[in-house]
């Protein structure tokens, strides 16, 4: 089970304020979205979750261990960040393998499944730089699903993607919120949002200016 | 554990971005080579690898600032230590904002992912250097003389001063002995110590001004011969060996075993509350 507490989570960028007293509970099983227009602060706010970037006042604690403190990064969490990279030369099961041998959770029957389940094929030789757009961010969410993660961040997961994409995504998120995990998802299409999110954050210049649970946003 | 398998990640992701710029320095190492035997290495009884690694490191004879004593920089000693630092310049900042963010998060270590970068950005110089030992090994199989031996009348030619003690060895040789370190491991050690620098400098500046700095140090060294300028320690032409106000290698060795440590400590810090962003942020 895993809990975290964003607790007055402000964070200033080259003195402009990204994010501004933001607090908010999510809990294990649930999907929750995140809403606003660009720069209104989703992506920030992803990241420090990530701990990728440190909250200039306030904390983030996961399962009552600080982020940044007592740890440097969530103890299981799969991400796609917007416009994911991967290594050109390499393909998409190869740049996942590398990625999975740095902790070793994930067999390459778990990532050859996980690539089945985005619908790349994993015995594809092609590279990476030959990847369409929709490909790229296929592997992208593979990627972030493919060790179970007790937590996963997806933000616009389904740019690039046609109508077959979406609803793989949203099948994913489904699957993932019947594992246990924590989903959180950002997207700029209020309707897809809609259909994925259990609970939804509005944000807004960097506040949190709604708080809507169930389908309605 | 961890650690290990970063530096594998690294050379492996790493080398294979910079593999292009490793074949246009063997290039470049071929050039260098072809332009010594045509140039200060013509006519020498027997051209040693010590012979060619000597002249590709020795940089220039002190500089005395005075009325028609025009400063030249000295290109190709400049050249043979800024090439590995712009290797090493981009890999770390672009797999942040890239691919590294995945592994950086799967590692769950800043400390880890810092430490082996600083592996890596010294691998990259070893890696290079090794190259430059390649190629020279090369000439040497194909007429030349494999011995760490360089010749009294090369040192002649490019010191127009050298020190007393060197003028009075016997033989036609200086011993490889003698000067191995200074020529096969003190760039090495320099260069690694300023990549690390480098590294550091680029988390708070851009790597191009970071660069830019690197640059300047080494201008600045051949401009002063000064024991706190390190790239005077990379100048095989300003050992105390040979000249009599020379730097002495030891005092090298610790300088910049000192500043690498001083950098990854200070990069390490730096680092723990670095903030990973997009290139455009």
């Amino acid at each position: 089970m895993m809990h975290i507490i964003v607790s007055h989570v402000s964070k200033t960028i080259k003195n402009n304020p990204v994010i501004r007293d933001i607090s908010m509970e999510l809990h294990s099983g649930v999907v929750y979205g995140f809403k606003g227009i660009n720069g209104s602060g989703k992506t920030m706010l992803m990241r420090l979750i990530c701990g990728l970037i440190r909250p200039t006042q306030g904390e983030i604690s996961m399962n009552g261990k600080i982020l940044g403190k007592d740890i440097s990064f969530p103890e299981s969490i799969g991400i796609f960040l917007e416009n994911p990279a991967f290594l050109d030369a390499y393909s998409g099961f190869q740049n996942l393998k590398l990625l999975a041998s740095i902790k070793s959770v994930a067999s390459d029957a778990d990532i050859r499944n996980t690539l089945l389940r985005v619908g790349l094929d994993p015995d594809s030789r092609k590279n990476y730089k030959k990847y369409s757009l929709g490909m790229k961010q296929r592997l992208g969410i593979a990627a972030a699903v493919m060790e179970k993660p007790d937590i996963v961040i997806l933000d616009e997961p389904t740019n690039s993607l046609d109508e077959g994409g979406v609803n793989l995504v949203k099948r994913i998120v489904q699957d993932e919120k019947e594992r246990g995990a924590l989903v959180i998802i950002s997207c700029h299409d209020a309707e897809i949002l809609k259909g994925l999110s259990d609970e939804t954050f509005l944000l807004e210049q960097g506040r949190l200016v709604g708080h809507i649970t169930g389908g309605n946003i | 554990m961890t650690f290990f398998k970063l530096c594998k990640y690294d050379l492996k992701s790493g080398m294979r971005r910079e593999s292009v710029k490793y074949l246009v320095c063997a290039i470049l190492f071929l050039g260098f080579c072809v332009g010594f035997i045509y140039t200060k290495g013509k006519g020498l009884e027997a051209r040693t690898f010590g012979d060619f690694l000597f002249f590709i490191t020795a940089g220039m004879e002190e500089y005395i600032p005075m009325p028609g004593n025009i400063f030249m920089v000295p290109a190709l000693w400049v050249l043979m230590i800024l090439a590995p630092l712009y290797i090493t310049l981009y890999y770390p900042f672009y797999d942040l904002t890239a691919y590294g963010k995945n592994v950086l998060i799967n590692a769950k270590s800043r400390l880890a992912w810092w430490l082996s970068k600083c592996f890596w950005a010294i691998s990259c110089v070893f890696i290079y250097y090794l190259l430059l030992w390649g190629v020279i090994t090369l000439f040497c199989v194909c007429g030349g003389k494999l011995s760490l031996d360089i010749s009294k009348s090369l040192i002649f030619r490019l010191i127009p001063m050298p020190s007393e003690d060197f003028c009075f060895t016997e033989g036609d040789f200086l011993q490889g002995e003698n000067f191995a370190f200074q020529i096969l491991f003190m760039p090495i050690l320099i260069v690694s110590a300023l990549s690390v620098m480098q590294m550091t400098i680029s988390l708070i500046i851009k790597p191009f001004f970071s660069f830019c700095i690197s640059a300047g140090i080494l201008v600045l060294s051949a401009y002063y011969l000064s024991p706190f300028l390190l790239g005077n320690y990379a100048m095989s032409q300003r050992s105390d060996l040979l000249i009599d106000n020379g730097v002495h290698m030891q005092t090298g060795i610790i300088f910049s075993l000192a500043l690498l440590t001083l950098s990854c400590v200070v990069g390490l810090c730096i680092f723990m509350r670095y903030d990973i962003l997009n290139k455009e942020e």
